[in-house]
């Protein structure tokens, strides 16, 4: 019994003695929450390109309460531009998107990362027309216009798989809630040989643009 | 019987008399003592306006807008405090956020500052932390680093003396790939930084 009465006495005497330590042990603290900035430039609305066998891989509407930040295209039956006596190939299919500044600072639009697609080539023609002569007629044109300026990049090598990049830098810029558009033209240019203008045609499969940025 | 009364009465006025010469020589006299203990009291008395800096030439281009800080605090507080609350809105990569305060020792105690202690609470968005402390005053000494530590050495503050330190804490978001695609919804990143000491 005495023993207990002990043990409870040192046990009362340690908390005591940890409290008096607590009590000459402090701190002063800072806390620090900090929010990132969204930085999001998206597309946000897409024209319907006549005449063309278009499918576009993400999604069915691009608006902007569906906007995406990368858009996936398939153009097929590319004819060369003279192809005139058949209207519905008019040898440029064009297909124009408004890009938002979507997010919550200044962005500059710098570029269109393009990846992914496929490259078909086919000919009626059982003549000898290379790929490399087929390929030479096809050019993909973009023109990007904020505020009025239009920046514009030509792509005559149109099997590269790379990032093109505008030249007016921070011209192209957008506030948060700015729109620009995006013109995107493939084409074919005649070469006046019938077997070329009327017998090839050209399909690019799953091309996926994605729009490059960058913080103003 | 009447002698016996008279007996009685005188015995009674005797033992009256005895109370009060008792009380009369018995008395008391007092010490006051006022005991007022010594006081361990550091504070956070001021802070100077938050410094937003950019990252020219990285790979996320200058930003000319930047994060959104704290405006300047409403210090010095009469009495200081213990804790400070700092928000940042609207981080971008490559920018940074340095935020310096003022520690003053306003007890009597000298203490020891022991060591800093970071605690990142939400780690959404990976956030660098930063920190240096600067003595200023007789005893002098200062540390830097990262992160949690523990090895202060020669950092006292002395009690009601003109000691005082400076605690520098800089924040950058920690975003070695450089992608953006992070960002495209808001991130958040919280951390405490506890200044600990002990009395000397």
């Amino acid at each position: 019994m005495k023993k207990v009465v002990i043990l409870v006495f040192l046990a009362i005497m340690l908390f005591a003695m940890s409290s008096a330590y607590a009590a000459w042990t402090d701190s002063v603290s800072v806390n620090v929450s900090a929010e990132s900035a969204v930085i999001l430039g998206e597309y946000v609305g897409r024209n319907n390109p006549s005449n063309v066998d278009y499918v576009r891989l993400n999604g069915s509407d691009v608006s902007l309460s569906n906007p995406y930040p990368s858009i996936t295209e398939t153009i097929t039956e590319l004819y060369p531009n003279n192809y005139g006596s058949n209207s519905v190939y008019n040898g440029m299919y064009r297909v124009v998107y408004t890009i938002k500044n979507t997010g919550t600072v200044p962005i500059v639009i710098e570029g269109i990362d393009v990846s992914g697609f496929t490259i078909q080539a086919y000919s009626y023609y059982a003549g000898s027309l290379t790929w490399d002569e087929v390929m030479d007629t096809a050019s993909i044109v973009y023109r990007l216009q904020v505020n009025g300026v239009n920046d514009r990049v030509v792509v005559n090598d149109i099997e590269s798989s790379a990032t093109i990049y505008f030249s007016n830098g921070n011209q192209n810029l957008l506030y948060p809630g700015d729109e620009c558009t995006l013109r995107v033209k493939y084409r074919r240019s005649t070469t006046g040989d019938f077997r070329m203008d009327e017998y090839t045609w050209i399909n690019i499969l799953d091309k996926t643009d994605v729009i490059i940025f960058s913080v103003y | 019987m009447k002698k016996r009364n008279m007996v009685i009465i005188v015995l009674i006025i005797a033992l009256l008399l005895m109370g009060s010469a008792y009380a009369a020589w018995t008395d008391t006299v007092s010490v006051t003592v006022n005991a007022e203990s010594a006081t361990l009291n550091v504070k956070i008395v001021d802070r100077e306006a938050p410094v937003l800096t950019t990252a020219s030439g990285s790979s996320y281009q200058h930003s000319t807008v930047g994060a959104s800080v704290p405006a300047a605090a409403t210090f010095p507080l009469a009495a200081g405090t213990e804790t400070v609350t700092e928000q940042i809105t609207d981080m971008v990569p490559g920018e940074t956020v340095t935020f310096e305060y003022r520690i003053e020792n306003l007890g009597t105690l000298d203490v020891d500052l022991t060591g800093i202690d970071i605690t990142h609470t939400t780690t959404d968005l990976p956030l660098t932390v930063n920190w240096t402390i600067e003595q200023f005053g007789a005893s002098g000494g200062s540390d830097t680093g990262t992160g949690n530590d523990t090895t202060f050495t020669n950092i006292d503050l002395l009690g009601s003396g003109s000691d005082y330190c400076v605690l520098t804490i800089v924040v950058a978001i920690d975003d070695p790939s450089g992608n953006l695609a992070a960002y495209e919804t808001a991130q958040t990143g919280e951390f405490t930084v506890e200044l600990e000491y002990t009395q000397k």
